[in-house]
């Protein structure tokens, strides 16, 4: 059966847009906050549909990602849940193997900003500068907030792993 | 194996795991057929009445789950208690929380060897290992402390799932015995397919789990976890409790032991340490300790953990002594950090372990530097500075400004460390048996961190060994690990 998300994805292709350019991206973004495939693919399609419906923007990535971050935002209130992805004392469940998995949990067990930054600098792979125009901060702030996101994901994750040590 | 992370490793890991998410996701970004409306326009109707047939039943379970997240929102407290046992072996306690109102938490952590318990109020934090002789309290932040870690609705629905029951698993719900003479339904999880991490698809790996449910209050009673993967079989289970009222004495910030506030205790090195000179490029020289048992401790500043520096690389001593250089620790400063080390945002904390006992312990240290990365095992390019340094005495293992650093963890670890690093050298000094005894003391030490974790120098140690032609000896270790291995014991 193919779905209806398949066929929005197949029109993704043509014609061959900036905009849709970057939507593996925006779905990369989607994903690392709220760790579910088949609702980063609807969001990512609605931010799509979103960047090339109306005049188009300067950084057309930057663009697509501020969209990407309001719909994450009403997803969470959709889901009437108080923390994205929050949870605790998973360290059981992944077994030792599967990094990403683990990787899911940890990010998910960090606060809102903390999350965010990680995910726009380095798994979406923004400048601190791109990260302070799509957060509306200062570059400086952007940096200090990562500081404290790296170390908070360091900790969580000897924390999930804590036992594991060997 | 899950190795133990520091901050500076966070940005390698994360930008691989962005690669890593749309890498395995990418056949829905790449149709493979061209679409054709018409059939799917006509089969429309019948793909409508099969979909509602489906939801029918996930919708009496996203009832049920609906439920339990509105009740468990309005609970005042909540305690659980969670045990663990791998392999069908005894149950271990491992963590037992509560939680009352929004800002007191008390949670103690278990393994039979590491225990630790922290304690949060609106404004501090108390962390006390077990196993150290003194605990910390530190200010509260809640964001890196109490919401990220209680939040009751995600322990009850998605602890095991990372977040995401409906990703993974088929859901159902079925009513079950009452308990306590109060109705009760049971919410199953079944992974859809192996879990992630599997790698044999001919033996049964699997997972699942079901949280049990009182059906008047529609609060999580218990539940239980099961994981077969690679022949391991993992189990968990909670049982919760909820709005009890606790006495506030449970929540003070108390402990038998001597307690030390890291911020103040930073704020006073860091006044010390951002006076210290800085030579040119060299990183400056903070601190240069030595512990009763050999091992000589530097703390040097950098100005970027990342980027290649002048920094001490090697020490000489005046007695000959044979030195390595142990796994380095990092400190950067944060924000909230109200100190400041001058120019310099990161601190580095570098072990040189002895690799033998036979000499006496050195007063003075020769540091010569390096231009290489900090953490990294590389020598890099040797410098021609070279600076003698006295040396302080330690009273423990590691410098005593180590909980200034909230390195708890650390100093548990670091026996560890030091004995890993002595049968390294050792081994490359080609003196096995001198190795096969570093090995055997590591997996002594995992008795004081996590026991099971000792079989990994078990089997070093029994290559020894067997290089030196003790194939029975080799075999008892090999035996022994083994035996680790299949308890777990943590």
């Amino acid at each position: 059966m193919i779905s209806l998300r398949r066929l929005v994805f197949a029109n993704w292709r043509r014609p061959e847009t900036e905009a849709s350019a970057h939507v593996a991206e925006v779905y990369r973004y989607v994903f690392a906050r709220i760790n579910h495939a088949e609702e980063s693919e609807d969001i990512a399609m609605e931010v799509l549909h979103a960047a090339t419906s109306g005049e188009k923007p300067e950084n057309v990535r930057a663009y697509m990602i501020g969209i990407a971050r309001r719909k994450v935002a009403d997803h969470f209130r959709q889901n009437a849940r108080s923390q994205p992805m929050s949870g605790t004392d998973e360290r059981f469940v992944t077994g030792d193997s599967d990094e990403f998995l683990r990787i899911q949990m940890v990010l998910g067990r960090l606060a809102e900003n903390y999350q965010e930054c990680l995910v726009l600098k380095y798994v979406c792979g923004f400048s601190s500068e791109e990260v302070a125009r799509i957060t509306d901060t200062t570059p400086g702030a952007v940096d200090n907030t990562l500081q404290r996101a790296r170390k908070a994901f360091a900790t969580e994750w000897n924390l999930l792993n804590g036992d594991d040590d060997e | 194996m899950v190795m133990t992370m520091n901050e500076h490793q966070v940005e390698n890991m994360l930008s691989q795991h962005g690669d890593e998410i749309t890498a395995r996701h990418k056949p829905t970004f790449q149709p493979k057929r061209k679409v054709a409306w018409k059939p799917i326009l006509v089969t429309g109707t019948a793909v409508v009445a099969i979909g509602v047939f489906i939801l029918l039943p996930r919708n009496a379970e996203a009832a049920r789950v609906q439920g339990m997240r509105k009740a468990l929102k309005g609970v005042q407290s909540m305690e659980y208690w969670a045990q663990v046992r791998y392999n069908g072996n005894a149950w271990n306690d491992f963590i037992h929380s509560i939680r009352q109102g929004d800002f007191a938490w008390m949670r103690v952590a278990k393994s039979r060897s590491l225990g630790m318990t922290s304690i949060s109020n609106q404004t501090s934090s108390m962390t006390d290992w077990d196993r150290l002789p003194f605990a910390t309290i530190g200010k509260f932040d809640v964001d890196d402390v109490l919401d990220n870690q209680e939040d009751p609705l995600q322990i009850a629905i998605t602890s095991y799932t990372g977040g995401n029951a409906s990703e993974e698993y088929n859901v159902t719900t079925f009513d079950s015995a009452p308990r306590d003479n109060r109705p009760t339904y049971t919410l199953s999880y079944v992974s859809k397919g192996l879990p992630k991490g599997a790698i044999d698809t001919s033996t049964e790996d699997k997972q699942n789990f079901e949280i049990l449910v009182d059906s008047k209050t529609n609060l999580p009673i218990e539940s239980s976890y099961f994981r077969n993967t690679k022949g391991v079989t993992s189990e968990i289970k909670f049982q919760y409790a909820y709005n009890k009222t606790y006495p506030e004495s449970l929540f003070r910030l108390e402990t038998k032991k001597p307690i030390l506030f890291p911020e103040t205790e930073r704020r006073k090195l860091a006044e010390k340490w951002s006076k210290v000179k800085i030579d040119g490029n060299h990183a400056p020289i903070y601190s240069a300790s030595i512990s009763p048992e050999g091992t000589i401790w530097i703390a040097f500043g950098v100005k970027e953990y990342e980027a290649v520096s002048s920094v001490p690389s090697e020490i000489v001593v005046s007695n000959g002594a044979k030195y390595v250089r142990g796994s380095e620790r990092p400190y950067t400063l944060q924000p909230k950090d109200s100190e400041n080390f001058g120019d310099r945002k990161d601190v580095i904390f570098t072990p040189f372990i002895p690799v033998y006992d036979d000499k006496s312990l050195p007063a003075k240290v020769g540091i010569k530097y390096a231009k290489r990365e900090t953490y990294k095992d590389s020598a890099g390019s040797d410098e021609a500075k070279i600076v003698s340094v006295d040396l302080i005495a330690n009273s423990w293992n590691v410098p005593s400004y180590f909980p200034s650093f909230n390195m708890g963890r650390a100093i548990l670890e670091f026996p560890l460390n030091f004995w890993r690093t002595r049968a390294k050298a050792r081994q490359e000094l080609g003196d096995m048996l001198g190795a096969a005894k570093a090995f055997e003391a590591e997996a002594d030490a995992y008795k004081n961190f996590v026991e099971y974790g000792g079989y990994k120098p078990l089997l070093e140690a029994a290559k020894c060994y067997e290089s030196l032609g003790s194939p029975e000896k080799a075999t008892a270790l090999r035996e022994h690990a083994a035996e680790l291995q299949r308890t777990r014991i943590r």
